[in-house]
């Protein structure tokens, strides 16, 4: 049951994902992210269930993806 | 017989003599004609030369004219820094009493200047190449290059906009902007050297040098700056040069390197993202290090 939770959890962050247009959407999302995998690190320790460090990796992979399509930021000057 | 051929030889001598005085007359006659053509012909060709003499007096006068400098009444008598803008929301500030002031430009000159100063507001910096790119962007065709030169120097002798040569073919502008702190921050520290033009100069201030350039008696922090400006430059140079859909690419390929160097986090921390960010291109364009910009003296 828990883990369906988690696993909804990280879904529904990817989804979002989808809509996100700007810089500050996308960190919003990229810290929910951090939490989600947090939150899964406490609850199972080591022995995080398959699914879910699947689901993290393909969110990280796509919240990486949306970081290098949204408009560059700002250089050093 | 004889009486009958004396009679015809006269009659034909006398013929012959009458047909020689016909012919004769006709080649006076047409002589004559050929002389009066061409005396008619000449009057004509003078008279167009007199007309495009006239024509040609026009220009004479209107040539001067149009090569008198118009003198431009500076408005703003303050130095110009280059700023980046950091504006949150959709609303571009405009100062009012800077408003005031505009009102003493022509309608051309403040339509130029207001596109201007809303295209470094989406730029969110007041300086950039003056090129091609920079055309697009105010939707100004090729065709109306010269316009467009002539316009921005307008704006310089209104003391609005200074334009400074980087390079045999590139020039870079600097829009004037009333500074406000709360969305400005100051590059570099530096006033742009103005260009040499004849009119309308104010006395160049101990400030000016060339961005990206260090100079001698620069404190460290000041070389720091310089050198940023100078990678800024050469990030746009080559940002021109491998053009948007490649930088694009790029920039992709920079984000993945330092999510997996240094880690997811880092995206989200905007200032360690630029400075990684702004490593990575160091690499990528081949652009001098700190210590082999110093030593090559900011020349690229």
């Amino acid at each position: 049951m828990e883990e369906k939770i988690y696993l909804k959890s990280v879904n529904d962050i990817d989804i979002k994902l989808l809509f996100c247009k700007s810089n500050f959407q996308w960190k919003l999302l990229a810290e929910k992210y951090e939490e989600a995998r947090k939150r899964v690190e406490d609850y199972y320790g080591d022995n995080i269930p398959e699914s879910i460090t699947a689901a993290l990796e393909t969110l990280r992979a796509h919240l990486v993806e949306k970081k290098a399509e949204l408009p560059e930021q700002d250089l050093l000057v | 017989m004889g009486i009958l051929k004396e009679i015809t030889s006269v009659i034909k001598d006398k013929a012959k003599d009458e047909i020689l005085l016909y012919i004769k007359k006709l080649q006076e006659e047409n002589e004559k004609k050929e002389d009066v053509e061409k005396a008619e012909e000449v009057s004509q060709q003078k008279t167009p030369v007199v007309e495009e003499n006239v024509i040609e007096k026009e220009p004479e006068v209107l040539i001067p004219e149009q090569k008198k400098e118009e003198f431009l009444p500076r408005i703003c008598k303050e130095d110009i820094y280059k700023v980046n803008i950091k504006i949150t929301g959709n609303k571009i500030p405009v100062d009012i009493d800077f408003t005031d002031s505009l009102q003493q430009l022509s309608e051309e000159e403040l339509a130029f200047y207001l596109k201007i100063y809303f295209y470094s507001f989406t730029q969110k910096k007041n300086f950039g190449y003056v090129g091609k790119t920079l055309r697009k962007k105010l939707r100004i065709s090729d065709e109306e290059h010269d316009e467009f030169i002539a316009k921005m120097e307008k704006l310089e002798q209104r003391g609005l906009l200074i334009t400074e040569e980087v390079s045999q073919t590139q020039t870079v502008y600097v829009l004037y902007m009333p500074y406000d702190e709360e969305i400005m921050e100051k590059v570099a520290g530096t006033t742009p050297k103005m260009k040499e033009r004849p009119a309308s100069k104010s006395s160049d201030k101990s400030g000016n040098h060339s961005p990206g350039r260090p100079e001698t008696g620069m404190d460290d922090d000041a070389l720091m700056k310089a050198y940023n400006t100078f990678v800024s430059l050469e990030i746009d140079k080559a940002k021109m040069r491998v053009g948007r859909s490649n930088f694009d690419r790029i920039y992709m390929e920079a984000v993945k390197y330092i999510d997996k160097r240094y880690g997811f986090q880092i995206l989200s921390n905007n200032e360690k993202m630029k400075e990684y960010l702004t490593q990575y291109y160091v690499s990528a364009f081949d652009i001098p290090s700190f210590e082999e910009w110093k030593r090559g003296n900011g020349k690229r």
